[in-house]
């Protein structure tokens, strides 16, 4: 849909305008500005094929192929971060069953499930939507072309965005860090010349000696290195515990025993 | 018939993972759109949307959301698209499905877009009827719809839309 242009002078107006507003006047404002929050209450009519309680599919009057369906929440949210998880969950639910009806309605091979957030992305009005395109090969629709993306760049990418997830997640930030084999060496030299920092390892003996614990002190031993492996690492010789994978370590490990 | 995706899955090839869980894997694919794109697969087998019970696709959305997010704080992008490949007619490559989340930039040039048709007001009215009615009978739980719709000639809905699930599977069968 076309978008109108706002001279300086009206952008201006409109931002002290709303710095006034209450956040309940802000998002009325936006409902009546809206051409899809219109197309929800009926204002504007539309090809209406759903509708329940957080959301309708419509029919897009431009679609890409023909069947190509609109899902609008019934609330105005402008991006997907925006939405709260149960409406979002609801929201793509149904986009699976609509997915299934366009297969069946328009006899395609597949469909396109699609969300555009920005106007970079693609996105036109400002309430969010979810795009189901009834696809058939050769279509034309999104011709995409894939591009192998160097290994350095991947990991890279990967770094960079793990950590803000697993914050957004709520996930404790995990560090594991990889020895390398001379840090290694330094600290069997340490523990060699020193008797203070006894490696857990030598407590097994001990603990086989006292014929009483003996089962008990297994357990703690074992449910200790589950709990190492989830956790990030703070002392050395937990670290050498976790690192049972990597062979290297392993037979670094046994010289202990 | 090898998948891909569950050899990623299974560790037996590499890959740049973000996020794992028992249910999802979250990853960087060799192949992308645009460098930054992240995928987001089921740790089960399922090929296309349809077959994705309620609870797995809420926590794939979930995930996808956060990356979503995640891209937009750390890449210095201006917007995200979610998009599903969903069939071979949509451009699904690997059998299993798959939720792509792909960096935007201003005047990046992807081909994430279609020329809008202009449709005649009886085909937009043909497809609405169409479309209208099938979802009628539209369930959004996982339950197969009831017996409730059987119809008179003997065959039922529920085996009419196995069918259409069937078509699909074969024809990413198909694929060499």
């Amino acid at each position: 849909m076309a978008e109108q242009q706002m001279t300086p002078e009206q952008c201006k107006e409109l931002e002290e305008k709303l710095k006034k507003m209450s956040p309940d006047e802000i998002a009325e404002l936006q409902k009546q500005q809206c051409i899809f929050c219109q197309i929800i209450s009926g204002k504007i009519p539309s090809k209406k094929v759903y509708d329940d309680e957080h959301c309708i599919v419509v029919m897009d009057i431009n679609p890409a192929t023909r069947g190509h369906c609109l899902l609008l929440p019934k609330k105005h949210f402008a991006i997907m971060p925006q939405i709260p998880e149960n409406i979002l969950d609801h929201l793509f639910i149904v986009s699976k069953a609509m997915s299934k009806i366009l297969l069946k309605s328009m006899r395609v091979d597949g469909t396109n499930i699609f969300v555009a957030n920005g106007a970079a992305a693609g996105q036109r009005a400002p309430h969010f939507m979810i795009h189901i395109i009834p696809r058939k090969e050769g279509d034309k629709v999104m011709d995409i072309e894939n591009h192998l993306v160097d290994l350095g760049i991947r990991q890279e990418i990967a770094e960079k965005i793990e950590n803000r997830f697993n914050e957004l997640m709520g996930i404790k930030k995990k560090v594991i860090k990889q020895k390398t084999l001379k840090e290694v060496e330094k600290e069997v030299e340490e523990l060699d010349s020193g008797d203070k920092d006894e490696p857990e390892e030598e407590d097994f003996p001990e603990a086989e000696e006292d014929d009483d614990k003996d089962d008990n002190k297994k357990v703690e031993q074992g449910s200790d290195e589950d709990s190492d492996e989830e956790e990030p690492d703070e002392d050395d010789d937990s670290e050498d515990e976790k690192d049972d994978g990597d062979a290297s370590l392993d037979d670094i490990a046994n010289l202990f025993k | 018939m090898k998948c891909e995706y569950c050899e990623l899955i299974s560790g037996s090839e590499k890959a740049e993972i973000i996020y794992q869980d028992d249910e999802v894997l979250a990853f960087v694919k060799e192949d992308a759109i645009t460098p930054g794109q992240i995928t987001v697969i089921p740790k089960e087998h399922f090929t296309i949307l349809e077959m994705i019970p309620n609870k797995l696709l809420s926590k794939m959305v979930n995930v996808a959301n956060k990356l979503g997010m995640a891209i937009f704080d750390t890449m210095g992008v201006q917007g995200t698209n979610i998009l599903v490949e969903n069939g071979l007619g949509a451009g699904q490559t690997v059998p299993h499905f798959s939720m792509h989340i792909v960096p935007r930039k201003e005047n990046d040039n992807l081909a994430l877009h279609w020329d809008p048709q202009q449709l005649m007001e009886e085909e937009l009215e043909e497809d609405f009827i169409q479309i209208k009615s099938n979802a009628k009978e539209m369930s959004i739980s996982d339950q197969e719809p009831k017996k409730e719709v059987t119809v008179s000639s003997g065959k039922t809905e529920v085996v009419l839309e196995d069918e259409g699930e069937n078509y699909l599977l074969k024809s990413l069968k198909k694929r060499p």
